[in-house]
């Protein structure tokens, strides 16, 4: 898997990419005998069980347990980290770690270039998009459309939920028009939501929130998760890799992000461990590809990529792969990154790296005055899901309500400062236990994904000036956050309040603004009441829209079956092809577009 | 959802001091003493402590961070300590803060002592602190070691188990947490 000779040979399919959305067209194409090549950035740690579990291991020393902590860095393949998100101050680009941030606010997501990808630190969260986010233009003169419809795609959200295993109630998503075919369900049933969950969605029962004039239910529901609970009929629960009885139910272990550590959680590494014995498979590990060369009919006739041996120490080799077709599945940022580096896909727009987009998140939090059994359980399990849509969308953006397992999380990284702060106030001893014990296990945390409107003006570029170890471009990105989307983190704030409320909670121990450790609020936004918010987000880690799709060859960069306008053997497919955010998080709808993708790269290479 | 790390600290992975072996230390700081210390400033069993496993790999770990001198003086300390208050555990309170934790120079190594056994790291002491005794080249926060991490107190204190290990199982979220109030 790692060779270090040049595969050499006749390929149907060149993959960029071994992420989830990669290892779904690998696996469409192999199933009808392509031969098909995956060029991955990273190692290829984790197809075996002990090199799963080493990241495990990493994960429990490290000092700051963010998104990437778990997985080793790679300054030849780098990722953006949490640590080097910083705030944007006006006039100064964040040029810590790899990205580089121009703002005017910081882009708080990362992703991983690791085979298996961002999938290995994914939460796992799997709803469908709603039928009106395909529509958002046409519904409400927001945003643009879809080239697609929901019930175009619905079959594949079927095929996706099946490939990964998706545990879910249809009850419990069937809302704002997603529907299901007759006899169709989710292969395992859904993930018991936590108690908190239970006791807020008790305490809210027949709640309600006014949001532009009309009266949406404050309900709380069980989200579909990609994690392993009961099978139904027809289902097996695929374990870890390398060590299948393990991981065949979700056992609790409450980080999800960034590890799961008996791989209850999908990551494309299952998908990816299926074909690795294929004959028609070959997976090419530490190959960055830095190009995508063109022939003289405009058809794309090959791939650059440098091979290094050694993380960060040359000489690196740099190869050329060719095949009939080509598959762009690194991410929405290194996508754009590549198609820039290689002048392709711009023949009749300016679209490439433009329209990024993620699902701003913010949050409240609040001090329960009884236990609500925090810190237990998958970290989120359920959601109120009822603002998702509605006519409202026309005035502010739509969002998914996250209810939190896991205490303050975000807020303030429990439990470490607590034990700190407390022993800085000379609280030690059976006081501190019960301190803590008093405190902790109260404390929730509801946040907000909410919907960003495509802009152009917010994109990922490059620069000569900026590049990494292996002289790779660094991306550039440009991101700022529209009122669109301001008004939706005021407005959601009357469902924390409904939800605090409900449970009892003290007006002194809700909180909706700011930032618990100091860092001042990011933005002071006027609502058009003329009331200040001060405001603030992170990033919700689901970068979208850099290689939008459309409906004609001058408003994107690919096409409804995710092939580029310009060039016809190449398709960038990924969260980056999404039109507009919705609500829901993306992967689902990435892997479920990659397949139905995969059936306009079966006619090519028939 | 993506997380955002805590207030930033340098991780730096722990490198055990190598040196000429030398004369041995006058006497060794006794384990006991270091053993019933973690006793009061945590607040668990020697019963619980002992089932960690970690007390010999803390005991041995202080003083090569803060030195042989300032660690046998904690224990000193706290073994007079001990004697003075008599039995009383009311006055034991009062005198640990009053005689370790408010000293400047001990009082932060037996803040960090309560903190390797409740999250299994030890955080760089306080800037004034290195003023006056000097930086130690150990002195760097970092987390012990993987067993550690997983034998923290703080978990059992919040009635929960480490992230990513020691799981509870399925559907052991969805029961009733132990009640707040009941905690030791």
């Amino acid at each position: 898997m790692s060779a270090s000779v040049t595969p050499n040979g006749n390929y149907d399919a060149i993959i960029v990419g071994g992420g989830p959305i990669g290892a779904h067209v690998a696996k469409e194409l192999v199933a009808q005998n392509k031969r098909v090549l995956m060029l991955e950035a990273g190692r290829a740690g984790g197809l075996t069980y002990q090199s799963y579990r080493s990241y495990v291991d990493s994960y429990y020393t490290r000092v700051i347990k963010d998104t990437n902590s778990p997985y080793p860095y790679n300054p030849s393949a780098p990722s953006p980290n949490d640590t080097d998100i910083l705030k944007i101050v006006k006039g100064t680009p964040d040029m810590v770690g790899y990205q580089v941030e121009m703002g005017p606010e910081a882009f708080g997501s990362t992703y991983l270039r690791q085979l298996g990808g961002t999938s290995l630190h994914w939460l796992g969260t799997t709803p469908r998009f709603c039928p009106n986010d395909f529509h958002l233009k046409t519904k409400y003169d927001k945003g643009v459309d879809w080239p697609l419809t929901y019930e175009e795609l619905e079959p594949y959200y079927g095929q996706a939920e099946w490939s990964i295993g998706v545990a879910a109630n249809k009850a419990d998503q069937e809302m704002h028009g997603i529907t299901f075919p007759s006899g169709y369900d989710y292969p395992m049933e859904r993930i018991p939501p936590s108690w908190s969950d239970n006791v807020i969605g008790k305490a809210v029962k027949g709640k309600t929130v006014t949001f532009a004039g009309k009266q949406y239910p404050v309900e709380v529901t069980s989200l579909a998760q990609a994690r392993n609970s009961i099978p139904r009929k027809g289902y097996a629960p695929v374990g870890a890799v390398g060590n299948p009885e393990l991981g065949q139910r979700c056992e609790g272990n409450a980080a999800c992000i960034p590890i799961c550590p008996v791989q209850a959680k999908y990551s494309a590494l299952k998908t990816i461990a299926t074909l690795i014995d294929s004959p028609y498979f070959t997976l090419l590990t530490q190959a960055v590809v830095t190009q995508v060369t063109l022939g003289p009919n405009g058809r794309v006739d090959g791939v650059k990529y440098v091979r290094y041996e050694e993380e960060g120490v040359g000489p690196n080799t740099t190869y050329t792969a060719t095949a009939t077709i080509y598959v762009l599945a690194g991410h929405a940022v290194e996508n754009a990154k590549l198609l820039l580096a290689s002048n392709v896909a711009n023949k009749y727009n300016n679209e490439v790296g433009h329209n990024l987009m993620d699902h701003p998140f913010s949050y409240t939090w609040a001090l329960a005055p009884q236990s609500m059994g925090s810190f237990r359980g998958p970290i989120q399990t359920s959601g109120i899901e009822t603002l998702r849509d509605g006519d409202f969308r026309r005035e502010f953006a739509a969002f998914r309500t996250d209810v939190g397992n896991a205490g303050w999380d975000i807020v303030n990284y429990p439990p470490n400062g607590d034990v700190y702060d407390a022993l800085q106030q000379n609280v030690f001893g059976r006081k501190l236990r019960s301190q803590l014990a008093n405190t902790l296990p109260r404390q929730v945390r509801i946040g907000y994904d909410i919907e960003q409107l495509p802009e152009w003006k917010n994109c990922v570029e490059i620069d000569p000036t900026y590049k990494d170890a292996l002289g790779c471009f660094r991306p550039i990105l440009k991101y700022d956050v529209s009122d669109y989307t301001w008004q939706a983190m005021v407005e959601a704030m009357k469902v924390s309040k409904v939800v605090f409320d409900a449970l009892g909670i003290p007006a002194v121990d809700q909180h909706f603004h700011g930032r618990i450790d100091g860092v001042a609020d990011s933005k002071h936004y006027v609502a058009p009441d003329g009331k200040p918010y001060p405001l603030n987000f992170i990033g919700a880690g689901h970068h979208i829209g850099t290689h939008r799709m459309g409906f004609t060859k001058y408003d994107s960069v690919v096409n409804r079956d995710q092939r580029s306008w310009d060039h016809d053997n190449l398709y960038v497919v990924g969260c980056g092809s999404f039109p507009t955010t919705g609500t829901a998080n993306p992967t689902l709808t990435a892997i479920a577009l990659a397949l139905r993708s995969t059936k306009d790269m079966l006619t090519q290479l028939r | 959802m993506s997380r955002r790390p805590a207030p930033p600290v340098q991780p730096t992975a722990y490198t055990p001091p190598t040196g000429p072996a030398g004369p041995p230390p006058p006497r060794e700081p006794p384990f006991d003493l270091f053993f019933s210390l973690s006793v009061i400033l945590t607040g668990f069993s020697e019963a619980e402590l002992h089932g960690t496993a970690m007390a010999k790999t803390y005991f041995a770990l202080v003083p090569t961070i803060v030195g042989e001198t300032l660690f046998g003086r904690l224990l000193m300390i706290w073994q007079d300590t001990y004697i003075r208050a008599k039995g009383s555990d009311l006055l034991l309170e009062q005198l640990v803060t009053e005689q370790i934790l408010e000293d400047p120079g001990i009082g932060p190594i037996a803040r960090n002592v309560a903190r390797l056994w409740y999250l299994g790291m030890w955080f760089q002491l306080p800037a004034e602190w290195r003023n006056v005794h000097g930086a130690w080249a150990n002195d760097v926060t970092f987390v012990v070691s993987p067993q550690s991490y997983t034998e923290g107190l703080v978990w059992k204190a919040i009635h929960t188990h480490p992230p990513a290990a020691k799981q509870p199982g399925y559907g052991s979220w969805a029961l009733p947490p132990v009640t707040a109030g009941d905690a030791p």
